[in-house]
């Protein structure tokens, strides 16, 4: 999967599970703020992600990420692990 | 389960539709002396209970829930430190059953959301 | 694989609302448990476990099954408190005597969260089924 497929997707997903405009999903973006996650909805993104990319990503990992362009460039590497 | 040994009503009003109960959580309750031992935490399927409770006495009918759509428990509730809640309850009746929205608050915070459907037994 | 343990030995909860017996069997992360319903279970309604009793013994048996490690590793059971009730449906509720089966299906955790998909049965058929966060106490 290239990676402007990759943001593509998760930024339709992510607008869909979590009720923002998908244009509010900008690489600088601060994710929490964004998408409104609070401690007991982090593991939903969690759970959507390695849903929709079929791969499996330790939630410590994820806590520490705070834009989407991280957030891209994590999932990106282990998407083509 | 008696929901009289668990809470008891001060006060209650319903403005535009909009049930709202003044409770007090009592700490003499048996679900204490396991929940936890020494170490009282009032259950979320109490708190649950609780808000299925009131909406029957609002309806004057006894009900069961069919189906839970969401609750977020975000505080913790016990008979020490938050005795004194505040239970907003939402109810839309329709054939056979209601939907109920409803919330646990102080004015501190919120420490329960709930959005069910209940059918009439 | 983890056989048959005490639910006791995994989490805080005890009578009159230790609402899990046993742990059959483990898995990985997911876990099937068990729990006889007694005549004076405090969630009897009408000789049925309410649905808050149903719901208890499916937050129990994920707490159950996010202790494991805890247990493995020799340490007293930690607090787990119910985070989230998703999409949570009852099919049947189950009478006194009957045994309720509550398998647990990890699917995530982050920030000391832990999702799973839950789903209970008794001899007599399906009971409930629904998501659910555990909030584990550290």
């Amino acid at each position: 999967m290239i990676k402007e497929e990759l943001i593509a997707k998760m930024n339709e997903v992510l607008a869909e599970e979590f009720e923002v405009e998908v244009e509010a999903i900008t690489p600088d973006a601060d994710i929490k703020k964004t998408l409104e996650l609070d401690s007991l909805s982090l593991v939903d993104m969690v759970a959507l992600i390695e849903d929709t990319f079929d791969i499996k990503i330790d939630g410590q990992d994820v806590s520490k990420i705070k834009t989407f362009s991280e957030l891209y460039d994590f999932v990106n590497e282990k998407v083509n692990a | 389960m008696n929901w009289n040994t668990y809470y008891e009503i001060k006060d209650s009003s319903i403005v535009d539709g909009l049930h709202s109960f003044e409770i007090r959580i009592k700490s003499d309750c048996d679900v204490y002396r396991g929940h936890f031992p020494g170490h009282p935490i009032s259950p979320g399927v109490c708190n649950i209970g609780m808000i299925r409770d009131l909406t029957e006495k609002v309806l004057q009918k006894k009900l069961r829930f069919s189906s839970i759509k969401q609750c977020r428990l975000t505080g913790m509730i016990t008979p020490i430190n938050t005795p004194e809640l505040t239970v907003l309850i939402y109810i839309a009746t329709s054939e056979g059953g209601c939907s109920i929205k409803a919330e646990i608050k102080d004015s501190e915070k919120s420490y329960l959301e709930l959005k069910a459907d209940a059918i009439y037994f | 694989m983890l056989r048959d343990i005490d639910a006791r030995e995994l989490i805080p909860q005890r009578e009159p609302i230790l609402m899990t017996q046993t742990l059959y069997e483990a898995s990985g992360n997911d876990a099937r448990t068990g729990f006889v319903i007694s005549q004076d279970n405090m969630f009897l309604e009408d000789g049925h476990l309410s649905e808050m009793g149903v719901i208890e013994n499916m937050a129990q048996s994920a707490a159950a099954t996010a202790g494991i490690n805890t247990y493995i590793n020799g340490e007293k059971p930690v607090l787990g408190y119910i985070g989230e009730i998703k999409k949570c449906i009852f099919h049947r509720l189950p009478e006194a005597g009957e045994t309720l089966t509550a398998e647990v299906h990890y699917i995530s955790e982050a920030a000391g969260v832990v999702l799973y998909n839950i789903s209970s049965h008794t001899e007599n058929g399906p009971c409930a089924e629904c998501r659910m966060k555990v909030f584990l106490e550290k």
